[in-house]
């Protein structure tokens, strides 16, 4: 009788979740009027390889991936680590920053494949 | 090789610690085997879905998809865990009592054996995807470095699965009279990096865009994309530079279990007795 009533819990509680997640999906996504950077990964290499954005103000980060290979964006100073498919294309959203050089890399291949974010 | 290595093994590290854990938390449950291999073969076959359809999954909700993807998996976790330490207040005692009649112990734990199997398939899942990309990036590039990579993967996982069985092993030394306490404390603070976490995803998907300042930025002492970061950002949260947001919804989540750990306990003299 006890594993009834804990299984009618858990029943419970896995509906709490999925209403939690789908109020927490449905506000809209203020990102549009952010500036949108496109970045191209072709061949092993960024291009271009250096982006400027403008100190204080949000933006937005494409990632055009024309490798056959997936690829993992990360850029830790703006907690950005995602992938993205062969030939396939993501968007990162990025706080204001303060002014500065940041790194991004593609994951898998770090000490190779990098370009720079120069907030200014 | 070596860096083929050191990608996998960090991506499998946290699931591995997971699967470490749950297996010593239900030591002694009859099936508990069936249960941690059914969740990590889930998590797989899950991870090679995600994967397939990674692309479509990036793009939904305006380029936001994989980062609600992730949070919510990760707040079913949340919701896993928690439930099964209040269960587990609730219930651990009596459990310990009937585990001498096996067919009650049996049917007890299995409730809760659910929860913790859906919580290692969601670890394996999460990031179990990244590496059945990065595994397919290399089949679909030459061959040359191919053969070295993929030795290198394997060795990653490999690894991986130790991590598991030394976590277990380390575990299961506890006496048994504390290893709940020490378990329960474990699982609360898995769920609340847990919850961190989550929310570090909604804050990239734009989902929530307050509190987002750093507490701290404690990157130059200990990364959390290193090794030791990884295992400590698994077992208690840990991040280098965490959100206001974060930290509150972490402090946040250890008390809501804890309190609710202690209002569900049964009080001493209600002890029904075993029929």
């Amino acid at each position: 009788m006890p594993i009834k009533r804990s299984f009618s819990r858990l029943t419970l509680m896995i509906a709490a979740a999925l209403v939690a997640v789908y109020l927490v999906s449905t506000p809209a996504v203020r990102a549009e009027d952010a500036a949108t950077i496109v970045i191209t990964l072709k061949n092993d290499a960024f291009s271009p390889a250096e982006v400027k954005v403008t100190a204080g103000k949000p933006f937005v980060l494409k990632f055009v991936n024309q490798d056959a290979a997936a690829a993992e964006i990360e850029a830790k100073d703006f907690k950005i680590e995602k992938v993205v498919t062969g030939n396939g294309e993501i968007i990162a959203r990025v706080a204001p920053q303060t002014p500065g050089r940041y790194l991004f890399v593609n994951e898998y291949k770090e000490e190779t494949v990098k370009g720079f974010v120069v907030v200014e | 090789m070596l860096a083929a290595l050191i990608i996998v093994f960090r991506e499998v590290i946290e699931a591995g610690l997971i699967v470490g854990i749950v297996a010593a938390v239900t030591r002694g449950v009859a099936g508990h085997g069936w249960w941690i291999g059914g969740g990590v073969l889930s998590g797989v076959a899950g991870s090679c879905v995600v994967a397939a359809f990674i692309g479509v999954v990036a793009g939904a909700f305006a380029g936001s998809g994989a980062e609600l993807f992730n949070a919510a998996i990760l707040g079913i976790a949340v919701v896993m865990l928690a439930w099964h330490n209040v269960w587990m207040a609730r219930h651990g005692r009596q459990m310990a009592a009937d585990l001498k009649q096996k067919g009650q112990a049996v049917a007890s734990g299995s409730a809760s054996l659910f929860a913790l199997a859906l919580v290692i398939a969601v670890a394996v899942l999460r990031e179990g995807s990244e590496v059945v990309l990065f595994l397919f990036g290399i089949a679909v590039s030459d061959g040359g470095t191919g053969r070295a990579l993929l030795v290198g993967s394997l060795a990653g996982l490999a690894l991986g699965a130790l991590v598991s069985a030394l976590t277990y092993y380390g575990l299961v030394k506890i006496p048994a009279r504390y290893l709940f306490a020490v378990t329960s404390a474990m699982i609360a603070f898995l769920a609340a990096g847990m919850a961190a976490q989550a929310i570090a995803f909604l804050e990239q998907g734009g989902v929530i865009e307050f509190l987002g300042t750093s507490v701290w930025n404690s990157s130059a002492i200990l990364s959390d994309k290193s090794i030791p970061g990884r295992v400590l950002h698994t077992l208690i949260g840990y991040s280098d530079r965490p959100s206001q947001m974060q930290l509150i919804t972490y402090i946040a989540t250890l008390a809501a279990i804890f309190a609710l750990m202690r209002v569900m306990a049964p009080v001493a003299h209600h002890r029904p007795k075993a029929a």
